[in-house]
């Protein structure tokens, strides 16, 4: 009895056609620059300024930081420091040094509220939002007025 | 072919193979000829380029995203860069720029020139946000609001522009912002 071929072979052509279409399309029309965000919310920090503390709790310090368009500035409640712009540019090496103090002295925290001068570029804003957020103070939030 | 006269023989002749012995490629002229009758069943291997063909189609379709909203980016718009920055989510986007305000390419407000005549008041987007605000209370009943906007701004837009945006985002619910931020060129892994 004669042997039978079995062996078969699959067609690839239309598939590797559909294939090759499908990658450049894909490769088209991908987004490769990832873009980021830096995030605040609000509704926690709202929650958390205008409710007052409980009797038994003491009263949280609040540390705020403002930016002008000539100096920025860090208080910790009524204690005040002030950092005049270093050649146009904000002084983030002051800056980062009273943040360690602070997170030094509260490691707990991690809210800070951020308040800007209405000149001042939104570029000053995200840059100081982020030096808070790399200096461990990822609950920055915003006063808005 | 006329012969000459008083010839015998023939002055043009048809030109022959003249590549000298030497430098003949035996083989190969008869290949061309047909002289050989062996067989040449070639195969190419395909298996390793469908394979990664098949790689690269499950991967770009898992990263590919029919809506490109969140990737557009206004060309006269530059972002600020940020270093701890987190990848952004797929929410919806606010452009503001110093002439306007845009919702998903759709203008909502204007930037007035001069600062002392901002209204806080912008009463298309109020519209569009509680328009979404309902759509998204009425798909999902019983789960709270997330109010998750992104917020893009060219880096030297007045801070007022894009403070009285957010108050009216907030004053809608929409306490989930997040500002888009380009990375530093020479951008490190982020602190974890």
């Amino acid at each position: 009895m004669a042997k039978k071929k079995v062996n078969q072979e699959l067609n690839l052509t239309s598939y590797i056609d559909l294939m090759s279409t499908l990658i450049i399309f894909l490769l088209m029309t991908a987004a490769w620059n990832q873009m980021e965000a830096l995030s605040t919310n609000t509704a926690n920090v709202t929650a958390s300024d205008s409710s007052e503390p409980p009797p038994n709790e003491t009263k949280k310090v609040s540390l705020t930081v403002t930016v002008f368009p000539d100096r920025i500035e860090l208080s910790e409640d009524q204690k005040l420091r002030s950092f005049p712009n270093v050649g146009g540019q904000i002084d983030t090496s002051q800056i980062i040094s009273v943040l360690m103090d602070w997170k030094t002295r509260f490691p707990d925290r991690t809210d800070i509220t951020l308040n800007t001068d209405n000149q001042i570029p939104y570029k000053s804003m995200i840059e100081v939002f982020d030096i808070l957020v790399g200096n461990k103070f990822p609950d920055v939030g915003l006063n808005t007025l | 072919m006329s012969k000459t006269k008083g010839s015998a023989h023939r002055l043009v002749k048809t030109p022959g193979y003249h590549i000298r012995s030497r430098y003949d490629l035996h083989g190969l002229r008869e290949r061309k000829a047909g002289g050989s009758h062996r067989e040449y069943d070639i195969e190419l291997p395909l298996t390793s380029m469908i394979d990664m063909f098949s790689i690269l189609v499950i991967f770009l379709l898992i990263n590919f995203s029919s809506t490109g909203d969140v990737f557009f980016v206004d060309k006269d718009m530059k972002l600020p860069l940020a270093r701890h920055a987190h990848p952004m989510g797929n929410n919806p986007l606010l452009s503001i720029t110093r002439d306007t305000v845009i919702f998903d390419a759709q203008p909502v407000a204007d930037n007035p020139l001069h600062l002392e005549e901002v209204d806080q008041n912008m009463p298309k987007l109020r519209a569009i946000l509680q328009r979404i605000k309902r759509t998204e209370q009425q798909v999902r009943p019983g789960q709270p609001f997330k109010g998750e906007i992104n917020v893009q701004a060219d880096e030297g837009t007045p801070v007022v522009y894009v403070k009285r945006a957010l108050a009216t985002l907030i004053s809608e619910g929409w306490t989930g912002i997040h500002f888009a931020t380009a990375p530093p060129k020479d951008a490190a892994e982020p602190e974890k």
